[in-house]
């Protein structure tokens, strides 16, 4: 699931990655992609997500699913134009685990999600 | 010895075999008998009844006929089989038999049989060679080996207890035989022994003698290692009593030599002389103190006789006991005579000596002691004895004789005349009954008798002797024992008193005299000491002088005032001093007539070379007789006093001056205000023209009103004193009034009562001081004012930062957005274009190829673009920071070479890195230099044609790390180098791709450089080639 | 054989492409033992192993209480729950509090590393957010080992390199695909000696 508030963004990455055949569902925000998760949590394994974003940023993204323990059920990628993630992600270290810059290269970054998802399927 | 395999077998099987046979034999044959019998029996039978041919009929309808006949038959045939194997059998038994017989007689050995009634039943020719003709014989006991026929025999262990026996036994002619006997069952299944024999006797006998060869050997061999273990046990005790013997000697021989030498340090002479080497008494070993006394050495010695030392008039006499005391003589063994030293002076010795045995010859040995000394010492005591006995003779002793018991035997005439009792009347009494003693030493004397006739001695006991008439006489008492000469036994008992009464007067006398001595002398003494210590405890210094002037008493105070120890000025010349009145004073030493000087002042000079004023004390010091014998001095520093005394006149001196010039006035006057005295100071302050004025004033006047001068009054009768009091005053003129500040004092010098005063002028004073408080007060109201404005700007000065960090804020803000806002849109269009590139939107032409890649182009100068500006937007507002990396730049050259080789290999341009030496680490933001570096580098190969070669060249110099952008290329001409890192600049109008168009470029590079606090400049000629060179100072 | 020198790599976010990178580039005979510390949920410990045995020729395991480290074998810790130590050269799997928020942390392994091996130790601190590993870092250097972060550009985030860096005890600062390089060189140096 990628999560972005620029609608831009996500038609791209709908686009891209139904191209490459990889299921992807979209949110605008973080109280959209929780009530997604709760619905669909375990059919999603990767969660690409922004970090600008307003009412909650990534960070609040992230911290929701820890605290729901969700943590343990999907990978984390941030996708975002901040290069410095900032202060709130000290503590959420460990829940990240790739960090992408935009503007990003789309090849690269099928790349990288076909690893990791390919990492989520053997976890399972 | 052969045995049969028959015979192996168990004699049991055997017998059943034979007995089945028989057995089988016999009972067939009964079987068949009968048979027949009843067969016949019943033919005849029926022939009888039937006849001949009922028989046939009876025969075919009754089978049991042909059946008995059929069985009888068949019987008959069993029966002849049976016997037939019997026969077989018993003839191979015979064979078996047969063969053995001939095995058995061809044996080496002798084998007979016996059955167990002991009869031999068989025999073979060696047998029958051996013992004769036996068969049938009963092989008799004794044969084997019991004298009773057959019980305990040897056979029936064989025979019933199949027993195997081997014996030996020895025939009359020496024949020796090997007798074998074993259990063997017969072909009837009985058993017999087997006895087999064999001839041994030339074997038996060979054992035989071997064995006692071997015996015999044994034995002499036993014999012999005993003999040797007893020899060597022998040996070995001998060696070890050897041994011991060794030992003893050498210990013996030790304890000698240090017995002997031991008594050189007693002063004891030892020889051991011997008649050997034809010297008679040859001194074979002597000890130290002998070579010593006798004057001799060692070597000398040994080689005298000791008769060489005895002096010729003994000489004789001495060898006769010599050669006596040899042969055996039992002599007195001690001696005293004279020996001869080697310088021919004589000495008397002590000897005693021994005959021993050394060496296995007879020897003498003796010891002696230089006598000469003793003798001396005796002889003298015997005189100083001797006199002592006579001079004790010469006084009056009393003598009692008593015996052992203490009974009194007889008294001398003294004894009687002194103490007044007969010998007639004491005779027999006992010694301590007579009242010449008091009772309580009548007790004391009695264990004396057994004590002294022990042979003890008492001695000089001072007693009190009472006559007949009672008077005490004192005495010296003593009692010894009278001995037997010869034998030493105690005969009786002898007492001896002196009269010491004389003595003892005198004594007394002495010992009074004495003890009044004692005590002057102690009082001597204390006063002496009295004296001494009083004389260190004054003060003042105290010496005293003989005639001469030499100091003989030197107290500490004056230690401590001079400096000069006691024991240094003693006996020396009170000169020293240098006092200065010396020659005035010191003539009253020779002055009959003379006062003493009191309290004279003068100086001296102390050890450690001050010079002190003194006031001193002198007197003349008379004898007894009233001559001067010498004089006695004593002083005390007075120089500080002397000094206080002159700090005082000088401060009163300095006072009075001060006073008479104090601008104060200073006055005193009575409690009226009578003025005692005044300064000129108050004259002027209170306007008085004269003295007089003043004095004839009252100092009340001064005041201006009856309150205050009563409010001054209480104050200072209350405090005693009024301090500083600030009030006016009017002049003496009455009117003109002044300020002033007035101290009082009430002085109470217990005769009278007055005030002393101070008045100060502090008219100018007061006005100076109403001045400055209007200023200060001006003054703290303007600081007020100013510190108002401070705090206000301070408000205005924070609330301006805000406003600054606000903005700063917002910037940041800013550019993050812009960031955000550039560069998504960039990211939308790029994928856009990949995904119609892709062919997975539908299907492309080829012109629809070419405008997708053109667009991408596009996009990607678009991004270098908004980079740079949005870089250079950052520069502007201090936004760009440097990430400081400790970097060798010489790593991020390489990487922009890697990158921009390709570029260069299209343009048919080369590339090239030239790294001069080691190249530090300097703190770099490797993403910005190497920007700067591939700017650089891209400007090369855009604007220079083919075949440019475009170096990279890096090096330090002292300061500087140094990188040169250098190109062989076209060359920029003078009029663009100045501009050409201004922002904007383009060197041509041209504008080729990437954005360095828009003249951006090099500005940056120039602000990235300038940021890492290094510069970039430029050298270029036109045709010849272009060199950027920035320069980083190396911190 | 057992390891006498050893390579410790701890990493965070982003940290699975540079491992990638590394590993792949080196030989199978290397002479070390490696740990590394990747910040990830425990669920996928495994996989990631699997994924980078894939790329290296090198042994990938996931490392286990009392394992004994070997040379060219590649110890991963497991995420999730558990501090990495190295002791008597064994591996040990600690409980414990969350280091720099994180657990398994990369300063608790590397500073067990820095005790056990001193001056036969590589530090590398890799891409990741926060400063995990800095004190890491320091421990290894002090002990006479090399320490070696991710540069700014190949790092997906400057974090916790920057925080190495910033102790003033890193010796390079590299980009990922130069690091293995860098780490056999080093290596060779180290064993030399």
């Amino acid at each position: 699931m990628a999560v972005d508030d620029d609608p831009r963004i996500r038609e791209v990455l709908e686009m891209l990655f139904a191209m490459e055949g990889i299921d992807i569902a979209v949110a605008s925000g973080g109280e959209e992609a929780i009530k997604i998760l709760e619905r669909e949590g375990d059919n999603i394994d990767l969660l690409l997500l922004d970090i600008m974003m307003p009412r909650m940023d990534g960070w609040d993204v992230v911290k929701a699913l820890k605290d729901r323990g969700w943590t343990n059920k999907l990978l984390i990628t941030m996708l975002t134009a901040k290069g410095d993630p900032g202060d709130k992600a000290m503590e959420l270290e460990e829940y990240v685990f790739d960090y992408i810059t935009k503007p990003f290269d789309p090849d690269e970054l099928v790349r990288r999600v076909k690893d990791f998802l390919e990492i989520m399927d053997a976890a399972k | 010895m052969c045995s049969s395999k028959k015979g192996e077998r168990s004699p049991k099987n055997v017998n059943i075999d034979a007995l089945v046979y028989s057995k089988i034999s016999l009972i067939s044959g009964l079987v068949m008998g009968l048979g027949i019998f009843l067969v016949t029996f019943y033919l005849i039978l029926e022939v009888g009844v039937h006849g001949v041919s009922g028989l046939k009929s009876t025969l075919i309808t009754n089978p049991i006929i042909p059946f008995s006949l059929i069985t009888a038959i068949l019987l008959f045939f069993a029966v002849g089989y049976l016997l037939k194997l019997q026969v077989v059998h018993r003839a191979a038994i015979q064979r078996t038999a047969d063969y053995y017989e001939k095995a058995l007689e061809s044996a080496n050995q002798g084998v007979t049989i016996i059955d167990k009634d002991h009869r031999v039943k068989f025999q073979n020719s060696v047998a029958t060679h051996l013992f004769g003709d036996v068969l049938e014989e009963v092989c008799h006991a004794a044969y084997f080996g019991s004298d009773k026929p057959c019980e305990g025999c040897l056979l029936n262990d064989v025979i019933d207890k199949y027993k195997r026996l081997t014996l030996l036994k020895e025939l009359q002619d020496g024949t020796i035989l090997e007798i074998i006997l074993a259990p063997f069952l017969d072909r009837t299944g009985r058993v017999v022994a087997v006895e087999t024999i064999e001839d041994v006797t030339s074997q038996e006998v060979t054992d035989r003698t071997v064995k006692r060869f071997h015996d015999y050997l044994d034995e002499i061999l036993r014999k012999r290692t005993a003999e040797l273990a007893i020899t060597n046990e022998q040996l070995q005790k001998d060696i070890t009593e050897r041994k011991q013997k060794e030992k003893a000697l050498k210990e013996a021989q030790e304890l000698y030599r240090t017995i002997i030498e031991a008594g050189s340090m007693a002063k004891e002479g030892f020889a051991l002389v011997q008649d050997i080497d034809g010297i008679e008494a040859k001194h074979v070993f002597v000890n130290e103190y002998y070579c010593e006394l006798t004057g001799y050495t060692r070597e000398e010695l040994n080689q005298m006789s000791a008769f060489d030392l005895i002096p010729e008039d003994i000489r004789e006499e001495v060898h006769d006991r010599y050669i006596r005391k040899l042969r055996g003589e039992d002599l007195p063994t001690y001696n005293e005579f004279e020996w001869m030293k080697k310088n021919g002076k004589r000495f008397t010795v002590s000897l005693s000596s021994a005959v021993a045995t050394y060496q296995g010859k007879p020897a003498f040995l003796y010891y002696f002691r230089d006598m000469t000394e003793e003798k001396e010492m005796q002889d003298m005591i015997k005189r100083e004895r001797a006199f002592f006995e006579s001079v004790l003779r010469s006084m009056n002793d009393m003598v009692a004789i008593m015996d052992t018991s203490g009974r009194i035997i007889e008294i001398n005439e003294i004894a009687e005349e002194k103490l007044g009792f007969r010998n007639e009347e004491i005779a027999g009494l006992k010694f301590n009954e007579v009242d010449w003693f008091e009772e309580q030493l009548k007790e004391e004397i009695e264990p004396y008798f057994g004590e002294v006739s022990a042979g003890e001695i008492i001695e000089a006991r001072e007693i009190a002797l009472i006559t007949a008439d009672g008077r005490s006489i004192p005495s010296l008492f003593s009692m010894a024992p009278i001995l037997d000469e010869s034998s030493g036994e105690v005969l009786g008992l002898i007492a001896q008193a002196i009269d010491i009464s004389k003595l003892k007067e005198f004594s007394n006398e002495l010992l009074l005299q004495k003890e009044e001595l004692l005590v002057t002398t102690e009082e001597l003494e204390s006063s002496k000491a009295y004296l001494e210590t009083l004389i260190d405890t004054i003060p003042s210094a105290l010496f005293t002088v003989d005639r001469k002037q030499n100091i003989t008493l030197w107290n500490r105070a004056a230690e401590e005032i001079t400096g000069y120890e006691k024991e240094e000025v003693l006996e020396k010349n009170c000169h020293f001093l240098e006092e200065e009145c010396c020659a005035e004073v010191y003539p009253l030493l020779d002055d009959a007539v003379s006062k003493p000087i009191i309290g004279k002042e003068c100086t001296i000079k102390t050890r450690d070379g001050r010079r002190i004023t003194i006031s001193k004390n002198l007197s003349e010091l008379r004898d007894i007789s009233g001559e001067i014998i010498g004089g006695i001095e004593s002083f005390v520093d007075i120089t500080k006093r002397k000094e206080a005394a002159r700090i005082i006149e000088a401060s009163e001196a300095k006072f009075r001056t001060l006073v008479e010039n104090l601008h104060a006035g200073v006055f005193r006057c009575t409690i009226n205000g009578n003025y005692i005295e005044a300064n000129p100071a108050l004259l002027e302050i209170l306007g008085a023209n004269t003295k007089e004025e003043l004095m004839n004033s009252n100092a009340q006047d001064v005041f201006l009103t009856e309150e205050m001068n009563r409010d001054v009054f209480t104050m200072l009768r209350r405090d005693g004193m009024v301090r500083g009091f600030e009030l006016p005053l009017k002049k003496l003129d009455g009117h003109s009034v002044i300020w002033a500040s007035l101290s009082l004092k009430l002085v109470d010098d217990g005769k009278d009562k007055y005030i002393d005063g101070i008045v100060e002028d502090i008219t100018a004073k007061k006005e100076l001081q109403n001045k400055l408080k209007y200023h200060a007060e001006k003054l703290q109201h303007e600081v007020a004012m100013a510190t108002a404005e401070l705090k206000a700007d301070k408000l205005k000065l924070a609330k301006a930062y805000a406003d600054l960090k606000e903005l700063d804020e917002l910037k940041t803000q800013f550019f993050s957005n812009v960031s955000h806002e550039l560069k998504t849109p960039l990211t939308v269009i790029k994928a856009h274009l990949k995904f119609l590139k892709s062919g997975k939107l539908g299907d492309l032409t080829a012109r629809m190829k070419h405008s997708i890649d053109v667009a991408s182009m596009e996009v990607v100068d678009l991004e270098d673009l908004i980079g740079m500006i949005l870089d250079l937007a950052r520069l502007d507002s201090g936004k760009l920071k440097l990430d400081l990396v400790e970097t060798v730049i010489t790593d991020l050259a390489e990487d922009v070479v890697e990158r921009m080789r390709k570029n260069a290999e299209e343009r048919g341009q080369k590339l090239i890195l030239d790294v001069n030496g080691e190249i530090p680490e300097r703190a770099i933001d490797p993403k910005r230099m190497k920007q700067v570096l591939m700017n650089l580098v891209s400007n090369s190969i855009k604007y220079n044609p083919e075949s440019t070669t475009t170096t990279i060249k890096i090096y330090t110099d002292s300061k500087n790390i140094i990188i040169d952008v250098i190109d062989d290329g076209v060359g920029i001409e003078k009029k663009d180098l100045e501009k050409i890192f201004d922002r904007f600049y383009q060197v041509d109008g041209s504008s080729t791709r990437s954005g360095s168009g828009t003249g951006i470029g090099l500005s940056i590079v120039k602000e990235l450089v300038e940021l890492h606090g290094g510069n970039i400049t430029v050298e270029s000629e036109v045709g010849a080639g272009s060199t950027f060179r920035v320069s980083l100072p190396m911190d | 054989m057992q390891a006498e020198n050893v390579i410790a790599i701890g990493s965070s976010t982003g940290g699975l492409v540079a491992l990638k990178e590394i590993l792949s580039q080196f030989p199978e005979n290397l002479g070390a033992a490696i740990i590394i510390v990747q910040h990830m949920p425990g669920f996928i410990s495994k996989s990631v192993v699997n994924t980078l045995q894939e790329v290296t020729k090198l042994r990938v395991k996931l490392s286990k209480e009392g394992e004994i480290l070997e040379n060219n074998t590649v110890y991963i810790a497991p995420g999730g729950d558990r501090h990495l130590v190295v002791n008597g050269k064994k591996i040990r799997l600690v409980d414990g509090e969350k280091v720099n928020f994180c657990r398994p942390s990369v300063d608790v392994m590397m500073h067990s590393i820095a005790e056990e091996f001193g001056e036969r130790a590589i530090g590398t601190i890799l891409t990741g957010m926060g400063c995990d590993g800095a004190g890491g870092i320091a421990s290894i250097k002090a002990r006479g080992g090399v320490t070696i972060a991710q540069d700014k550009t190949t790092s997906a985030v400057f974090g916790m390199p920057k925080a190495a860096i910033d102790t003033g005890k890193v010796d390079s600062v590299i980009p990922s695909y130069k690091i293995a390089s860098e780490i056999i060189e080093r290596l060779n140096h180290q064993r030399l000696t």
